[in-house]
């Protein structure tokens, strides 16, 4: 009896966490699709770096439908990603690496702020300026 | 305690450290989810603070030397504490641990945050904790089911080694 208690509890307590999970899954999914915008928009990329011998700049400008700026990126520039488990991240664009041994890395900012999300669950919007500036130091 | 079983103890906390970063290291490429959280709980269990607390600084040391400084370097000594605060409440009741394992999963993201928002500000901040969610999702359901399944088991046999383990 006392065995049949303590299995139904942790089965329930199990459901509740396993429940927990998906909910809050569903609510994050839920949220991000809320900020997707459908359809064309145009996008204005810059590319910046100041550590290079010579400041480096370069603009680009898609009309694309995709939804969120990873599949942007990796459709329309030259740029390579790593995923480390934690989703993709910026390595090198146009060429240019980041050395993480010299703590380079590339940060990407949405209209001249840090992103909320992961480059493929950023959703872009009509009208973004997206620019990919080298960086080094990671404080 | 005699010289010997000074010897034995400090032999046995540097292996419990060992463990707990094999433990890390084999689990390093599946995002969040790590046996550390658990190893800290069953060693708080059975352990003095003070041991565990030795446990957690030497195992943080390593941490530092292999990934370099990181945001959660401090989390391993809250986890000890918080479990050591509810150690006589809890007892050996495994789901109530499997509860506080998760629960130690779910603000994993929320920890991490702390020293980031002092070194950096509030966008960065909110930034990292969007994107942690999903990650967070996962430790709290490892962290959890880790410990239903492992918990009693491992404690069990511990204290029964830790039982002959001294003169």
């Amino acid at each position: 009896m006392f065995k049949n208690k303590k299995i139904l509890i942790t089965l329930v307590s199990s459901i509740i966490v396993v429940a927990l999970a998906i909910g809050l899954i569903l609510i994050y999914k839920d949220y991000l699709n809320k900020q997707v915008e459908e359809g064309d928009k145009t996008v204005t990329v810059y590319v910046i770096n100041d550590h290079g011998d010579e400041k480096y700049t370069k603009t680009y400008s898609f009309n694309t439908d995709y939804k969120f700026l990873g599949e942007l990126l990796l459709a329309k520039m030259d740029i390579k990603v790593q995923n480390d488990g934690y989703g993709n991240y910026l390595t090198e664009v146009n060429g240019m690496k980041a050395n993480t041994n010299n703590q380079e890395w590339w940060k990407i900012l949405i209209n001249g702020e840090m992103g909320d999300y992961g480059m493929d669950e950023q959703p872009i919007k009509d009208g973004d300026e997206i620019t990919l500036e080298f960086n080094i130091g990671y404080y | 305690m005699s010289g010997s079983n000074l010897v034995k103890k400090i032999v046995l906390l540097a292996f419990c450290s060992s463990i707990i970063f094999v433990g890390k290291f084999a689990l390093v490429h599946l995002p969040n989810i790590e046996v550390v959280t658990f190893l800290l709980i069953v060693f708080t269990l059975v352990f003095k603070l003070k041991e565990v607390l030795l446990i957690s600084t030497v195992y943080t040391i390593v941490e530092l030397l292999i990934w370099g400084v990181s945001e959660q370097l401090y989390i391993w000594t809250v986890i000890v504490l918080i479990t050591a605060l509810f150690r006589n409440v809890f007892k050996e009741n495994f789901l109530l641990w499997s509860i506080l394992s998760g629960f130690f999963g779910i603000t994993f993201g929320l920890m991490c945050a702390l020293p980031i928002y002092l070194l950096t500000d509030k966008t960065v901040t909110i930034a990292y904790l969007w994107a942690n969610i999903p990650y967070d999702v996962i430790h709290m359901v490892s962290n959890y089911m880790i410990m239903l399944l492992l918990g009693e088991i491992v404690y069990k046999k511990l204290k029964q080694l830790l039982a002959g383990y001294y003169n």
